[in-house]
């Protein structure tokens, strides 16, 4: 962090090198064109200078701070963009081939997503779908279904419970 | 918000689906409560390997080079005074609610163990207040135009007790923010709330800020965006539910030169 901060060329290329293609991905999934995801991109890397001292590693990892700082970027700007249309988000069904490309740490963190997906019924996984990836409320959610709002509720901490135990699963030695 | 509330919403608070003034008082529970801020740091690390899950795109090649340029721009510009002049203000907020939280005067005439509490009140509402203004002191577009400026005033009670501060930051290209910190009230009657903070032009015209429902320690700190100019709304009145001005003050533009030179 502190060369981030500095703006050490070295500290911000791994950085980037990193993270930049899943923040990338995020873009061009949730927003849908290359233009809005190179614009995310170098606004998340941005921000990240920004509140580099605030990153505090006992409260979490690195991937978990840059993903979110990516993600709330980018629901942002969909809530602010009405009446766009939004593409249709592709999950992955299985960790892609990629030989020679992919880092360890990357396919890793795959795997500890596609094990969080396959976790979850499909039900669920739509559900968060829609309040992760399309950044809608829990009421929004509940007032679209038909559904009482606590039933949404509910579903989602299910939800994200199941998502955190496979993980945790992934963790343990 | 207490823990349940808050432990009621914290899987949309990881998910990001929280907006407004939810996601604030949130916010403003973790900073204090270990217990809910270790749930949702638990929450948010399920949360992010979601991204992970999406069929992954490549970005193109010179993304690396442009990306770098600009963080080492923004390193840069620290040197030229938009970093001194964000700390300027931050640690104006924060001096402004020592006073407010302490009342000099009153920290001396009290005994050790009181004044201790009080110090240690006033660090956690400094903490709060400065975690919540410097989420917009953390644009840096803000302080690269000479357009741009602060109002500081004061906020004086009409009741017994209290004080607080404000701050306004109005720009011709952007939001513009109003943040108001007020401590030490009385305990108000439950029919008292919620209480207005309202901005006026003094000409009949008046913007909310936010309704206050419960006092946190005999205090809360108010602040909104606002699309509209807001540079002519220069008193800070608060009102209970009543209608009955409980505060009032108003805000003048300070000399903190708000510019990457400066």
């Amino acid at each position: 962090m502190e060369g981030l901060l500095a703006g050490d060329d070295d500290a911000i290329r791994a950085l980037y090198r990193r993270f930049g293609r899943p923040v990338y991905t995020v873009g061009l999934r949730l927003l849908g064109s290359r233009e809005a995801a190179d614009e995310l991109t170098q606004d998340v890397f941005l921000t990240a200078w920004r509140k580099a001292a605030r990153f505090d590693p006992a409260r979490g990892r690195l991937s978990t701070w840059l993903m979110t700082i990516a993600h709330n970027l980018a629901i942002d700007r969909l809530r602010r963009e009405t009446g766009v249309s939004r593409p249709t988000l592709v999950l992955m069904d299985e960790v892609p081939d990629a030989p020679g490309v992919d880092e360890e740490e990357a396919l890793l963190d795959r795997d500890a997503a596609l094990r969080a997906i396959s976790s979850l019924s499909d039900g669920e996984r739509r559900l968060l779908v829609r309040a992760y990836f399309r950044g809608l409320t829990a009421r929004e959610i509940a007032e679209a279904d038909g559904i009482p709002l606590g039933t949404v509720k509910t579903r989602l901490r299910a939800a994200l419970i199941k998502v955190r135990r496979a993980n945790e699963e992934k963790e343990r030695p | 918000m207490n823990c349940a509330e808050t432990r009621d919403r914290l899987p949309e608070q990881a998910l990001g689906s929280t907006r407004g003034r939810e996601a604030r008082e949130i916010d403003r529970h973790i900073a204090w409560c270990a217990a809910c801020r270790k749930e949702l740091d638990e929450f948010a690390r399920a949360a992010s390997v979601l991204p992970f899950a999406l069929k992954p795109a490549s970005p193109p090649e010179d993304l690396e080079d442009r990306v770098v340029a600009g963080v080492q721009r923004l390193a840069r510009s620290r040197h030229h005074g938009a970093h001194r002049g964000r700390s300027v203000v931050v640690a104006f907020v924060a001096a402004a609610m020592a006073v407010a939280s302490l009342g000099w005067g009153m920290a001396m005439a009290h005994r050790a163990e009181s004044a201790k509490e009080q110090a240690a009140q006033a660090v956690r509402d400094q903490e709060l207040a400065i975690n919540r203004f410097s989420q917009f002191l953390d644009r840096p577009a803000f302080f690269t135009d000479p357009r741009n400026r602060i109002s500081i005033g004061t906020v004086f009670p009409l009741v017994k007790t209290g004080g607080g501060e404000a701050i306004t930051l109005t720009s011709p290209t952007r939001v513009d923010f109003a943040f108001v910190s007020v401590t030490k009230l009385p305990t108000p009657a439950p029919a008292a709330l919620p209480y207005s903070v309202v901005l006026s032009d003094g000409q009949g015209n008046e913007l909310v800020v936010d309704k206050i429902q419960k006092l946190d320690g005999g205090g809360f700190t108010a602040f909104h965006e606002f699309a509209t100019d807001i540079s002519s709304y220069t008193k800070v009145i608060v009102r209970d539910a009543n209608g009955h001005m409980i505060m009032q003050g108003s805000v003048a533009p300070s000399n903190i030169a708000l510019t990457p030179h400066s």
